[in-house]
């Protein structure tokens, strides 16, 4: 529990916390999108990273999204940027000019890492509205969400209400099957499976040890479930009221506003095509 | 009496097994607390379920309020029967408490208004408003069956079926949902309460107990007639329930003179 | 099997700000081959404490000293070091009737054997010993562990544990959800396993199963040991208010001597009757 994984959602009452989960969708859609907007010039590149990763950090403070938990989740993708990097040094972006150093044939250029960085700058910032989204969003009301937003699917006869609600009952019942898994996990560990370490058969063994209880334990739970789902009158074919109502707020406006403006601004900019800063401060250029 | 449930002639068999329950006739009366009483494996818990209409038997018929239930009618017992099962965890379909007791007022497309009202109001009867935003893992299985039995009370039942809905919980949450039980019966004298259990502590409680062994009825009595025939249940593996072994004891060395099954009456008894 | 508790503390989530404390320090040492009976109200901190013995959690702080096998915060063991541990110890989990997996019985009930004891090519036998010993013939070698009853098996998942013959046997809830007669033969057979040598630390919420058939018990409430001794001294208490159930036998006693009547020397209902005969 220690470790934060990507999409674990933090039980706090923020501010964020308590903004409508379409406008929390929505936002990150627009941030996503502002996030990679291309710009002419390296500088300009990394200056509106820069800005874009400073809103973003706001955003976290507010929400309590630590920096730490991002970098951790950077840990288990940093091969992937060492490839990267790799790819970048011998295969050069377009238009590099700046060498570094150079031995016969081959040109070591300054590009190939600017590149990698504004890769790894776009994943940090793209980490980091996702996991503002998640820490800050409980699972249902995701579900609600996206449910709202494939709610016109139901016109060309998408089952929107089964899905939403075969979501929203894997959700719950995620948390169970934790538990189940962790059973079975400590009554094999106790019956000497090694499930870490010892070679690949044993592992093996280990896994199947583990896979067929919880599979049987999962057919008996979604048997129960059945019966309780058909005493309770769930028909799936029928119609259904709903509890959950989604409240949208003159917050959500607000905000749904400011996040637009923000990602309006940054894609005019970008499709200005205009190194701006050259523009506008010449003579430091 | 009015009678609101009988099953005529039924039988039942999961796949290629022998026959789980053979030729069960049982008349359930209005109002009735009854206990159907067996064995791990002696079919109770399948009985529950055809009462329930969950299960179709393979021959004979289920009667509610003197209809016959078919293929086209189980909405008749599914608005009125509601049921606890015994695992808390497999039955809680809500993602917190609240959404819970809302799944079957949302099957009945209740409008949400009066959902929320209606929710207060039972959520508060049973003791469970403050829990109303939980979440099921951070619940005990005590709360978590008295959640069960909220969704069900708020669709106004006319029978409530526990099927083994004390066996998975502490000793607490044993008492509580007992308790419970006892503030239902006695809030509504009408509501006919089924209980399947093995536990014979409990069923000593009810007005009538049904043993079932092997999948048939062997006795349909009044508790105190059913724990007379000592042996037959000990043979069926059931115990005897503590008080009844205390009388038997006191009557065999004339301590007492007449069996006395209320505690607090029979201790008055032995001290004078 | 010698098991010592040294001011130990545990924390789940200790350093995020969900933290919560589940053990404060516990000193107790478990030192003679006892049944020893760890009881407490759900929560109370059972279930962590045995997996404290065994290995699966490590301390907060303080130690678990088991069988020489010193646990703190700071160790970090290798795998084949736990393995030495758990050989010496069968851990049995509330429905172990779901851990099984293997196409047969005498599979199942051989996997822990190979496990600890790869060179050992005796497994076959121990594994019968095992069955033989909960009472399941040799019938049921060669079935599939899932064509059988909730009772058949349970004691499958018993043989299993108790075929690499343990020192030690953890039973988590053996008895929740079985009938009387079930729970009976299931306690006698741990009795009976007892009785071949092996020690037993047994988790329950029932009393009258503490009373008839522990030596030793600890009562366990808000992470803390609140009492500790032999079962009819301490169920005679008021132990309600550790929300423990008082066994029917010593309510009995206890309402009586509210009324004047005391009475000694009383464990079951025959004795009772004698007690009150002489009483008048």
């Amino acid at each position: 529990m220690d470790k934060y994984i990507l999409g674990k959602y933090v039980p706090l009452n923020t501010f964020i916390h308590r903004l409508d989960p379409r406008m929390k969708i929505l936002s990150m859609i627009l941030l996503m999108v502002a996030i990679f907007m291309p710009f002419p010039s390296w500088t300009f590149t990394f200056v509106m990273s820069g800005f874009n990763a400073l809103i973003i950090f706001v955003l976290m403070l507010i929400s309590k999204v630590r920096l730490r938990d991002i970098i951790i989740q950077l840990r288990s993708i940093w091969f992937l940027l060492l490839v990267l990097m790799i790819i970048n040094i011998f295969l050069p972006p377009n238009g590099s000019i700046h060498i570094i150093a150079q031995s016969g044939n081959f040109k070591l250029y300054a590009e190939s890492f600017m590149q990698t960085g504004k890769v790894m700058l776009r994943l940090i910032e793209m980490f980091g509205v996702a996991m503002i989204l998640t820490a800050t969003t409980s699972p249902q009301e995701l579900t609600f969400g996206f449910g709202w937003f494939i709610k016109p699917l139901k016109k060309i006869k998408f089952p929107v209400e089964e899905v939403s609600m075969t979501v929203s009952i894997a959700l719950r019942f995620i948390p169970t099957l934790i538990e189940e898994t962790n059973r079975i996990y400590k009554a094999q560990s106790s019956r000497g499976v090694d499930f870490k370490h010892g070679n690949l058969k044993m592992k093996f063994k280990g896994l199947i040890a583990l896979i067929i209880p919880l599979f049987v334990s999962a057919f008996t739970m979604s048997d129960d479930l059945a019966f309780a789902l058909e005493a309770r009158g769930y028909n799936p074919k029928a119609e259904r009221t709903s509890y959950r109502v989604l409240k949208w707020s003159t917050k959500d406006t607000i905000w749904i506003i400011l996040i637009t403006l923000f990602a309006a601004g940054i894609i005019t900019i970008s499709a200005m095509h205009l190194d701006l800063l050259r523009h506008f401060f010449p003579k430091i250029w | 009496m009015n009678e609101i449930i009988k099953l005529k002639n039924i039988s039942y068999a999961y796949s290629n097994t022998r026959d789980a329950l053979t030729d069960i006739n049982l008349t359930i009366n209005k109002g009735e607390d009854i206990s159907i009483i067996g064995h791990n494996g002696s079919g109770k818990s399948t009985l529950a379920k055809l009462i329930a209409a969950l299960l179709k038997p393979k021959s004979g018929n289920l009667y509610f309020n003197n209809v016959e239930i078919n293929n086209k009618n189980t909405n008749l017992i599914r608005d009125k029967v509601g049921m606890v099962f015994q695992n808390p965890d497999n039955q809680f379909i809500g993602i917190t408490v609240a959404d819970d007791i809302a799944f079957g007022l949302e099957n009945r497309r209740i409008p949400r208004d009066k959902m929320s009202q209606i929710i207060e109001e039972y959520s508060k009867k049973t003791g469970i408003y403050e829990l109303l935003n939980k979440e099921p893992a951070t619940l005990s299985g005590g709360q978590k069956q008295r959640v069960a039995i909220t969704g069900i009370l708020a669709m106004s039942p006319e029978v409530i079926i526990f099927d083994e809905a004390l066996a998975m919980l502490d000793p607490r949450g044993k008492n509580e949902i007992l308790k419970l039980i006892k503030d239902i019966k006695k809030n509504n004298s009408d509501i006919t309460i089924i209980r399947i259990t093995h536990d014979l502590d409990e069923a000593f409680y009810s007005d009538r107990i049904i043993v079932l062994s092997e999948g048939k009825i062997v006795n349909d009595n009044t508790p105190t007639e059913v724990f007379k025939e000592e042996d037959k249940l000990i043979k069926l593996g059931l115990d005897l329930p503590f008080i009844v072994k205390l009388n038997k004891e006191l009557l065999k060395e004339g301590l007492i003179d007449k069996a006395i099954y209320d505690f607090d009456l029979l201790i008055e008894k032995l001290c004078k | 099997m010698q098991i010592e508790f040294k001011n130990l503390y545990f924390n789940y989530n200790n350093n995020s700000e969900f933290k919560v404390t589940v053990l404060k320090n516990i000193n107790y040492l478990i030192n003679k081959n006892n049944i020893t009976a760890i009881v407490g109200k759900t929560g109370s901190g059972k279930s962590t404490l045995t997996e404290l013995i065994n290995y699966f959690l490590k301390p907060t702080s303080g130690q678990v000293i088991t069988d020489g096998f010193i646990s703190e915060n700071s160790t970090k063991l290798k795998f084949k070091v736990v393995n030495k541990l758990r050989k010496k110890i069968g851990y049995l989990f509330q429905f172990s009737e779901n851990q099984l997996f293997e196409d047969t019985v005498i599979k199942d009930v051989s996997f822990g054997v190979k496990n600890f004891y790869p060179k050992d090519d005796g497994y076959e036998q121990k594994s019968k010993e095992a069955l033989r010993l909960v009472g399941l013939d040799e019938s049921f070698d060669s079935r599939s562990p899932f064509d059988l009853s909730g009772g058949e098996k349970k004691r499958v998942a018993i043989a299993g544990v108790i075929a690499y013959k343990p020192d030690l046997l953890i039973l988590d809830e053996p008895t929740a959800g079985l009938d009387a007669q079930g729970k009976k033969e299931i306690m006698d057979l741990f009795k009976k396993i007892h009785e071949t040598g092996v020690q037993i630390i047994l988790i329950t919420h029932d009393m009258n199963v503490v009373l008839e058939y522990a030596d030793e018990m600890i009562v366990l409430d808000n992470g803390s040991i609140q009492k500790y001794g032999s079962p009819k001294e301490i169920l005679k208490e008021n132990v309600e208010k550790y929300n423990l159930e008082t066994p029917h036998i010593y309510k009995t006693i206890n309402a009586l001597k509210e009324k004047g009547i005391v009475l000694n020397n009383v464990t079951d209902i025959p004795s009772l009757v004698t007690e009150l005969k002489k009483h008048g």
